[in-house]
């Protein structure tokens, strides 16, 4: 198959709007990880319920869904990001502090199959989708769909938003001065256990603010979270755990790396690809691209 | 011998009465259902063996499962391999594949490697969907009709026994003193001389090679296999759980699990068939926080580890 110029940078310009929704939803998981040490297996599940809040708030009240992103999705998985930490997450600290990663990554494991299966109990597991904007976009013979236009404005507000928060906001410096040592943080007086509740809170929102933009470019399904918890951790490792940069540049390398793979070996290999690039990073560079040694 | 060993030998023999002389008096249904039990006695020991003892979490185990029903189906219909054999080809096929994932993931900490094993089943998954000349996609793979189900239900006890058998054999031995040196601290069991990366790899390699053949024979008993629920990860989920409730790390742990799950999913859960998945993750969820060592932690004496926890929660809270 012969592949002309307009294809390339047509896959190119949708890589890049595809990884920006993974750095966006990288971003949340990086942020769990990287302060609390939480391995949130139920990352992706977040993002499907994300999606369904702006799908229902669609379908029933006909709320716009860049508004209800704001409004509806962010601030209904904020909430319950705080109760699983304050009633159940808080608590593992205490039962399994040795051993907290792995603990934390079963009990997140058990808590993605719980809402997974409620959803495809509650809301069948028939494929949705909220029909916005479906015209496209043509510059100089080469065509975008302007949603995905959208999306990708909004995914780098978002992104960029929370990266001026963590770098200038007071809140942002005690969750980066809690990440970088929980107890020292402690002794200089920041509130551990409410950066706790808030980082998770809003790892969760970012993580529903991408499955919001999701939903309004794929249909969705109880399980289209499953693949961005594996991507998330892909990207997160590829980038450094941890690390925020690391997150947004991880994601739009994957982003791309699907892209241009499924343009030049076919689409059916690119779901291999960032299972690749885990592997390949972990041989060759384990602390990632941006990571610190030892963290 | 003290009378404890006594009695407790006296309850193995029992157990493993019933189960030898079970297919003489039971109808087909209650061998079918010993098959599945057997069949999940063995991933779940396979599972505790390596997630129990070196603390490296598997989340893919169903990986090894499908790998090995799908070697073990290929050799039967392409080179008409008796399926003893080929349950032993399926079981070596899934140790490869363990090598070739292990050899990167397992040098690396345990949340790498738990990460890892989630996307390597769903990339398994993908390439029995994809690699549609030897795995026939989405159609499947039929093999012959099994006649009998009493060889597969002895070849599934006698697998079932020899994973247990090792396992309290690697618990008497120095080989499961350094395992679990390294599930406690892989820096300083490393520093004492320990080559942990090689103990970490064997073990994977034998948890796997089980997972391998209990995939195998479960091949051959089904008589036809499918990407989507050979690789099904509720597979994997049901052998955490039942792992975690009995308890990890203990040789009898998984097997008590294996039977309250398999038992509780005949008797309750087929009442409740779209909630099964739901109630697996609302008793994850319940064990960790609330039985984080299983029900063989409930036989433990020293209840120090517990009190000083609930001190601290106690403190805590103030």
């Amino acid at each position: 198959m012969e592949i002309s110029l307009s294809m390339f940078i047509q896959s190119l310009v949708g890589g890049i709007f595809q990884g920006s929704i993974y750095a966006l939803v990288a971003l949340g998981l990086t942020i769990v990880f990287g302060v609390m040490r939480v391995l949130n297996l139920a990352h992706g599940t977040f993002v499907m319920l994300g999606a369904y809040m702006t799908f229902w708030a669609y379908t029933l009240f006909k709320i716009d869904p860049l508004l209800s992103i704001i409004l509806v999705s962010m601030p209904a998985l904020f909430i319950l990001g705080l109760a699983i930490q304050r009633w159940l997450i808080s608590r593992l600290f205490v039962i399994a502090p040795e051993d907290f990663e792995l603990m934390s990554a079963i009990f997140c494991f058990g808590l993605s199959s719980l809402f997974i299966n409620l959803a495809i109990y509650f809301w069948t597991a028939d494929f949705r989708s909220v029909r916005y904007i479906t015209d496209a976009l043509t510059i100089g013979g080469i065509s975008f769909s302007k949603v995905r236009i959208i999306s990708f404005v909004v995914a780098i507000a978002i992104t960029s938003a929370v990266a001026l928060f963590l770098k200038k906001a007071n809140l942002g410096i005690a969750i980066r001065a809690t990440s970088q040592n929980r107890n020292s943080a402690e002794i200089c007086g920041i509130p551990t256990k409410r950066i706790f509740l808030f980082v998770f809170g809003l790892g969760c929102a970012l993580a529903a603010a991408g499955g919001s933009l999701l939903s309004i470019q794929y249909a969705i399904y109880p399980q289209i979270g499953d693949d961005y918890t594996t991507k998330s951790f892909c990207i997160i490792i590829l980038g450094g755990m941890g690390s925020y940069l690391g997150a947004f540049a991880g994601g739009l390398i994957l982003g791309l790396a699907e892209a241009l793979s499924s343009l030049f070996i076919g689409a059916k290999f690119s779901e291999a690809v960032a299972f690749l690039a885990l592997i390949l990073i972990l041989l060759f560079k384990p602390t990632g691209l941006f990571g610190k040694e030892g963290s | 011998m003290s009378r404890k060993n006594i009695v407790l030998g006296i309850f193995i023999i029992i157990v493993l009465f019933f189960f030898a002389s079970f297919p003489f008096y039971a109808t087909g249904y209650g061998i079918s259902f010993f098959i599945t039990l057997l069949m999940y006695f063995i991933i779940a020991q396979s599972w505790n063996f390596l997630s129990g003892y070196t603390g490296y979490v598997s989340f893919g185990h169903v990986a090894f499962f499908g790998a090995g029903a799908y070697a073990a189906a290929i050799f039967i219909t392409r080179y008409s391999i008796h399926w003893i054999f080929a349950s032993i080809c399926g079981g070596l096929v899934a140790a490869l594949l363990a090598l070739l994932i292990g050899w990167p993931a397992l040098r690396l900490r345990g949340p790498y490697f738990a990460i890892v094993m989630l996307g390597f089943a769903g990339v398994l998954k993908n390439v029995a969907v994809l690699w549609k000349k030897v795995t026939f996609g989405g159609i499947g793979i039929s093999l012959p009709p099994m006649l009998s189900m009493k060889p597969v239900y002895y070849s599934m006890l006698i697998v079932a026994m020899a994973i247990t058998l090792l396992i309290y054999i690697v618990t008497k031995t120095k080989f499961g003193l350094r395992l679990i040196s390294i599930r406690e601290d892989e820096v300083a069991a490393t520093s004492m001389g320990i080559n942990a990366t090689f103990y970490k790899i064997v073990t994977f390699l034998i948890s796997a090679f089980f997972t391998g053949i209990a995939g195998a024979i479960f091949a051959w008993y089904s008589s036809f296999i499918e990407p989507v629920s050979t690789f099904d990860i509720k597979i994997s989920i049901e052998v955490i759980i039942m792992s975690l409730l009995g308890g990890a790390g203990t040789v009898a742990g998984p097997l008590f699990g294996a039977a309250i799950i398999v038992l509780g999913g005949e008797i309750f859960w087929t009442k409740f068939p779209l909630l099964h998945e739901a109630i697996l993750g609302i008793l994850i969820v319940v064990v960790i926080l609330f039985l984080p060592e299983g029900i063989m932690g409930l036989f433990k004496r020293d209840k120090y580890e517990e009190k000083r926890n609930l001190l601290i929660w106690m403190f805590k809270k103030k």
